[in-house]
């Protein structure tokens, strides 16, 4: 269990900077506080939609269509 | 004209625009901090709470995820020059510094973060006087310039940057170090850019009357 955190650990970076760089972003974008929250927020659901579909085609192309071929 | 756009143009600027930016240039969020306490404003105030930590503890975390040697800028286009092969772009030579910088694109990033990446600049540009060297030391800074020793120095950091890169503890980690001071020194442009110019939207104070025509 322990042994598959630590190894999973690299990815705890994405969420980190993903909170980071939103909270950043909107606060630059606004004053008020529950604007920046909100927009913050928004901003994360964007960004995790846009990578997982990357990741979606990536894998498609990488395990999925291989298999379908052969 | 929209309500939304005559509510953008009637937001004031924030107060001391110019000292805020060049402050929070130095240090991220110290422009805001300012300006909350100049303009009374707790929001601004904790914006630049936000900003100093959010920021600061991303550059710092990166620089020490990838083991304090992450943020330098080396001299190797005087090398590469005394050698008779410079670095250039689309067949035009690359001044020394100019060079230095494309071997080392990163710190253009994280150069904006302010005085926290200052240690590199003056590794870079004071060698005869190293008293921060060890801290985001210029590999190839040699003290009179001397040629021997610029090659030896960036020969030896090359050899330990490539024994940290591939040490087993490290794999993937250096890349997500530097990502992170980058990003920390690029956010801080739009910080920079918040102190002098205040942020780009605000709720008008008194809401728009229901019906109103846009």
């Amino acid at each position: 269990m322990i042994a598959a955190l630590l190894a999973m650990s690299i990815y705890l970076h994405l969420p980190i900077m993903l909170v980071l760089v939103s909270l950043v972003y909107s606060a630059t974008r606004y004053d008020q506080w529950d604007l920046i929250v909100s927009n913050a927020i928004r901003g994360c659901i964007y960004i995790v939609v846009f990578m997982g579909s990357v990741f979606l085609v990536l894998w498609f192309l990488s395990s999925v269509m291989p298999a379908l071929i052969t | 004209m929209s309500d939304t756009k005559a509510a953008v143009e009637a937001i004031p600027p924030p107060p001391a625009r110019a000292l805020g930016a060049f402050l929070s240039f130095l240090v991220p969020g110290l422009g805001q901090f300012v300006q909350g306490i100049i303009g009374r404003d707790r929001n601004r105030l904790a914006k630049g709470i936000l900003f100093f930590f959010a920021l600061y503890g991303m550059f710092f975390y990166g620089m020490w995820l990838g083991e304090w040697r992450n943020v330098f800028l080396p001299h190797v286009q005087e090398q590469l020059i005394r050698e008779g092969k410079p670095l250039s772009i689309m067949g035009v030579r690359l001044n020394p510094f100019a060079g230095d910088l494309y071997t080392r694109l990163q710190y253009a990033g994280q150069f904006w973060i302010g005085i926290a990446a200052w240690p590199a600049l003056w590794n870079y540009f004071v060698p005869d006087t190293p008293i921060i060297s060890q801290f985001q030391a210029s590999p190839g800074s040699v003290k009179g310039g001397d040629d021997w020793q610029r090659r030896q120095s960036n020969e030896q950091a090359e050899a330990e940057q490539i024994a940290l890169q591939v040490a087993p503890h490290m794999g993937k980690y250096w890349d997500i170090a530097w990502v992170y001071t980058v990003i920390a020194g690029v956010l801080n442009l739009l910080v920079i850019y918040d102190a002098w110019a205040g942020p780009v939207y605000r709720r008008p104070e008194t809401a728009p009357t229901k019906g109103a025509s846009p």
